[in-house]
Parts: structure tokens; sequence; C-alpha cells
């Protein structure tokens, strides 16, 4: 897997502008959860997921949950800029009529590996794929991206000795710490912190990244991928809700919402991308 | 001992011999898995005190092709992993079957918490999902062999008390989807009285038919086998040759076998004379397991008098439930 960063730039840049045009377009979305996750899901599907235009539907490779499902755009937006979805679909997103893409991923989209969006539930859904990875010997890994507000719900931790127990060393654990949730900042709702300790007590390995450093995320999740250490691995992402529009970062209202024209357009028309990455 | 849990493991590890890529999922309830755990000990992945996690693993599992069955206490695993069962399994019709335990009052002393008189009502309302019970270990064997073997999709079995489940026929039926199986003898040509029960309770519909019997009513035993999904063809065939049909099962008489019979008649738009005997209310109590039924009413003597008593007002006829369909203005 080679890391080609100007290209992960200029794809993360489309991915936002998709972001924000598909809301523009929506009149609102979850947006400030789909912005934080998109250094994340451009190094996935860039190398990092064996996924190609030709296995979009297998179950015999790397497989994703978005377990926080609320970000779909992300996904959707993400899909259509490596041409997975198709452009018209891709803007059925919002559409009053009834369209396979909701605001939720659902199965039957190529691309989507597990319909989610009621939090929770995607992390058992990947230690159900990674067991049958194991016990079928095959060599995938399974990548499970969760919002940190999702961490409220007691199905993860449920989750975590069961991955110790059965030694899920083909089970990553993404954490977007954007450090928001629906109605408030997640320390002040409902604390989390230290939240590395909690999993190195839970007997987890546990790295911490830049969740906006495309060199940092794709180190850290190739890495996690070709490990072989019998352990389960946390991937915590420091993220910002909302990150790119300056607007509503790190806003409790970014969790969803829309944009005004003008400052859509400021942002589509902009490079979003510097020589040291994405502009503050 | 030949009991339907025990049939269970007979035929999971059956299937796992034939090739059959089933993965059992407890969830601390490994009793139930004991001889697959035993002969293929890889088959079985504890997920501990956690059916939420216990029924998202097996939607996992499934998605990537094999045969999840997980078993658990029935209030536990239908309620408490609802959503689950739901979203992650139901809407996608995923091949996992759930085989809810202590149905009933089985689990008798330790009460309300643990006995389950809602399961049939909550899981009856998913689409795409069978929910069954077998009535004996050879009916267990059969509907085993179909619904985890040959039918794809989520499937729902209720498993009872561990006593006293010797088998009531030595000729049994083959099963077919949405099917009673017929007890009384190879196949139903018309009664005076038609008597389904669910499950284990087939030993007491056994004797209230002999009663009615004795009465000089013709009568005729179903083992219903399933709740979801019944089939219409089956049931305009029985509307259209019997006076009086009498459900008995142990759950709550909200939304179980006796309503979800009940709705299929009235979707064949044929409805017989209905008398329903089921638990009243849906939280149990402590107790002796055949006391409690008593105190319910399901026991044979109490059921043959709540069917005559019902024939002599005239409910041969249905006329209680047009009678009370023209009192509250649901013509």
């Amino acid at each position: 897997m080679i890391c080609d960063e100007k290209y992960l730039m200029e794809f993360a840049s489309l991915v936002r502008k998709r972001i924000i045009k598909a809301t523009l377009r929506a009149g609102v979305s979850h947006i400030g959860g789909s912005l934080s996750i998109v250094e994340i899901l451009t190094c996935l599907f860039n190398g990092i997921l064996g996924i190609d235009g030709e296995n979009l539907s297998s179950r015999t490779r790397d497989q994703f949950v978005l377990s926080k499902g609320h970000a779909g755009l992300a996904l959707y937006a993400t899909l259509a800029e490596k041409g997975y979805l198709g452009e018209e679909l891709f803007w059925e997103y919002g559409w009053e009529k009834e369209t396979p893409l909701g605001i939720h991923p659902e199965l039957g989209i190529p691309g989507i590996d597990a319909a989610t969006g009621s939090l929770g539930h995607g992390l058992a859904l990947g230690i159900g794929f990674a067991l049958a990875f194991s016990m079928q010997k095959k060599p995938f890994h399974v990548f499970v991206l969760i919002g940190d507000g999702e961490l409220n719900e007691g199905t993860n931790w449920e989750c975590l000795p069961l991955a110790v127990r059965y030694k899920l060393d083909n089970l990553t654990l993404i954490i977007d710490r954007n450090g928001l949730q629906l109605s408030g900042y997640t320390e002040d709702m409902h604390p989390l912190d230290p939240l590395q300790e909690k999993f190195i007590a839970f007997r987890w390995n546990v790295q911490e990244v830049n969740g906006h450093n495309l060199r940092m995320v794709w180190d850290a999740l190739s890495q996690a991928k070709i490990r072989n250490d019998r352990i389960p691995l946390a991937v915590i992402a420091h993220t910002v809700k909302g990150k790119g529009i300056e607007e509503i970062e790190n806003k409790v209202e970014s969790h969803y919402c829309g944009i005004p024209q003008k400052i859509a357009e400021k942002y589509l028309g902009a490079a979003l991308y510097g020589e040291a990455g994405l502009r503050q | 001992m030949k009991d339907r849990r025990s049939a269970l493991q007979e035929v999971l590890v059956e299937l796992i011999e034939e090739g059959k890529e089933i993965v059992c999922v407890s969830v601390d309830s490994a009793s139930r898995f004991k001889k697959v755990k035993d002969t293929y000990p890889q088959r079985v992945i504890e997920c501990g005190i956690c059916e939420q996690t216990g029924m998202g693993v097996s939607a996992g599992l499934a998605l990537q092709g094999f045969i999840p069955v997980i078993s658990g206490y029935a209030t536990f695993l239908t309620m408490r992993a609802l959503e689950q069962i739901r979203t992650d399994i139901c809407r996608w019709s995923l091949n996992v079957k759930i085989c809810g335990t202590d149905v009933g009052f089985a689990a008798q002393y330790a009460g309300f918490t643990h006995q389950a008189f809602e399961d049939i009502a909550i899981l009856s309302s998913l689409d795409n999902l069978i929910v069954c019970e077998p009535c004996d270990w050879q009916d267990t064997l059969l509907l085993g062999r179909v619904l985890f073997g040959e039918i794809h999709g989520p499937v729902y079995v209720r498993f009872g008390a561990r006593e006293g489940e010797e088998n009531f026929s030595e000729h049994r039926q083959p099963v077919e989807v949405g099917c009673f199986e017929p007890l009384s003898g190879d196949a139903f040509t018309g009664a005076d009285i038609v008597v389904v029960t669910l499950g284990q309770l087939a030993k007491v519909g056994a004797e209230v038919v002999n009663g009615l019997e004795k009465r000089g009513y013709q009568a005729f035993l179903f083992n219903a086998r399933f709740v979801k999904p019944i089939s219409l063809e089956f049931v305009a065939k029985i509307a259209r040759r019997v006076k009086v049909v009498v459900t008995i099962e142990e759950h709550s008489g909200k939304g179980g076998l006796g309503d979800n019979l009940l709705l299929a008649f009235h979707e064949v738009g044929c409805i017989p004379g209905f008398v329903k005997c089921a638990v009243s209310g849906n939280f149990g109590s402590s107790g002796k397991r055949d006391y409690l039924l008593q105190k319910h009413g399901l026991d044979a003597s109490s059921i043959v008098t709540k069917i005559l008593q019902t024939i002599e007002k005239g409910g041969d006829r249905g006329r209680n439930i047009l009678e009370w369909e023209h009192r509250s203005g649901n013509h």
C-alpha cells in the first residue's frame, strides 16, 4: 500500500465539496459528523480496504462498517468520488421521493457492507464479520468506524471483552473523537475521558492520531491491517466536527443543519488543502 | 432426557456433520449447545451475558454466510435484543435462528422476570420472521431440520418446560411452513370442535379432545407448530368444516396463537366460534408450572368447561365475535 498524499488530499477535498453540495441540495444533513470523517474514509477507500470496482458487493474482501450511520453522506460521497456510486443515485440524497440513499446506509448499495444508523449496533456486526473471517481462515480485515458520542451506548462496552476473548487482530475500531454529540459536548453529556485508558483497561491496544492528518491516518490504518498480535485495536482519531467549514466547526448545531448558499460557495470555490494539509 | 432442547442439539450436530455452516451463539447459555460444544467446540461462540451483542454478532455471521443459532431465555432475547432482531436481522431476512427458551411458566420459581408471555406478540409483528414452537422431541427434530437446514431466513423457535416432553405421536406429519400438524389423524376432514395447541400443551389438548368426545362431540387436535406465518388456504379448510375452534397456548391472550389465528379467520372471511385459552395478563409469578397453568385455566378440565359454556351460549356460530363487532361499530 503506497500513500500518495497529494492524491489523497485532492480526493478528500472533492469528498468535502460533495458533502457541501449535497447538503445545499437537500437543505440539511448530518454535515458535522460527515466532515469529521472525510480523511478517515479517504484513506480507507484509497488503498487501506481491499475494495475496488470489481468486488463492491463481495463478502470475501475487507469489510467496513460505518457504525455512526448518520454520517452516511460522507460514505456516499466517498463511494461516488471513487466512481462506485452512480452520480444520479448520489444526487438522490435528501430526495422527497423514495430512495435507497437515505440518511442512514442500507444494504443493497454496492460498497456498503452493513446497514447502520441505530447507534451501538456496528461493533457487534463487525465482530461477527471478524469471527467469520477468523473461523474461515480468510485473510480479510474489518474496520468499524464509530462516533465518540455513540460510545454512550452500552452495547459497545459489551463488545470490548468479546473481541479480546477471541483475540480479534483482524478487527480495528476507529473512533471519531470529535468531542460532540447531538445535544452537546461529550464530556458534558456523558463523560468518556480518559478514553484511551478505558480501552487499555479493557485490554485493547490503542493508538491516537490526528484524524485530519492524512499521513497519520494512513500510517495508523495500514499498520492496523497487517498486525498479527492477537489483540483488538482501537484507533482514536481526534477530529473536529464540521471540519473544513469554519462557520460550523466544533459547534453543537453542526450535528444536523444546513449551510447558507454564500458560505457553501466560499468553500466550493476554494482549495481546501494547502501544502501543509487541510487549511485551518 | 428426550426434551426439545436436546432434540435441537441433535439436529444441530447432524446439520454440521452434513456440512451446514451452523454456528451456535451462546449468551452465557452454552448448556443449550452442550452436544455441539462436545463434538464441534469451534462451532460455539460465547458472547457472555450480552443478548444484544449476541444478536448483532449473529447478524454479522449471517452476512458472511454462516447459519447462526442463538439461544437463551426468551424474555431477554426477544425484549432486550428486540431492536437487533428487527433492524439487523429481520429487515434483511438474515439467516439467523433464534431459540427462546423458558417460555410460558417454564421458569417456574424464577418468576415473571424469566417467564415469557409476550414473545409471540412482540415478534409476530416483524416481517420476514417465522415464529414457531415444536410440541415435543420428535417435532423439534422435524422442525429443526426444515427451519435450520432448508429454509433461508430468520426463524424464532420457542421452547418451554423441560419435563413431560414425551412424543405425542409415533407417526408425525412432515413440516409444511404455515400449516398445523394434525395429531388426531392423517388429515382433517371436519369436526365439531378443532383444538389447536401450541408447544407442549399438545398434551393438555389431547386430554381436552378426549373430554369433548366423551361428551359426544367430534373433536380434532392440531399441533400448531407455526404462529407466523399461518397459511390462509389451510385456515380456510378448517373454517369451512368446523363449528368451534379452541386455541391453547402458554402465552398471553394478547397477540399470541389465538389472536393470530383469529386474524387469519378474519382474513379468509369466515370466523367460526372461537375459544381462546391463554394466560391472563403478561406478568407471571413464582410457582410450580402445573399449579400456575391451573390457576390460569390451562388445565384440561377448565378448558373443557370453558368450551361447553361457550357452546351453551351459542358461541358455536361465531356469534361472540360478530356481536362484539356490532357493539363496537366495527362492521
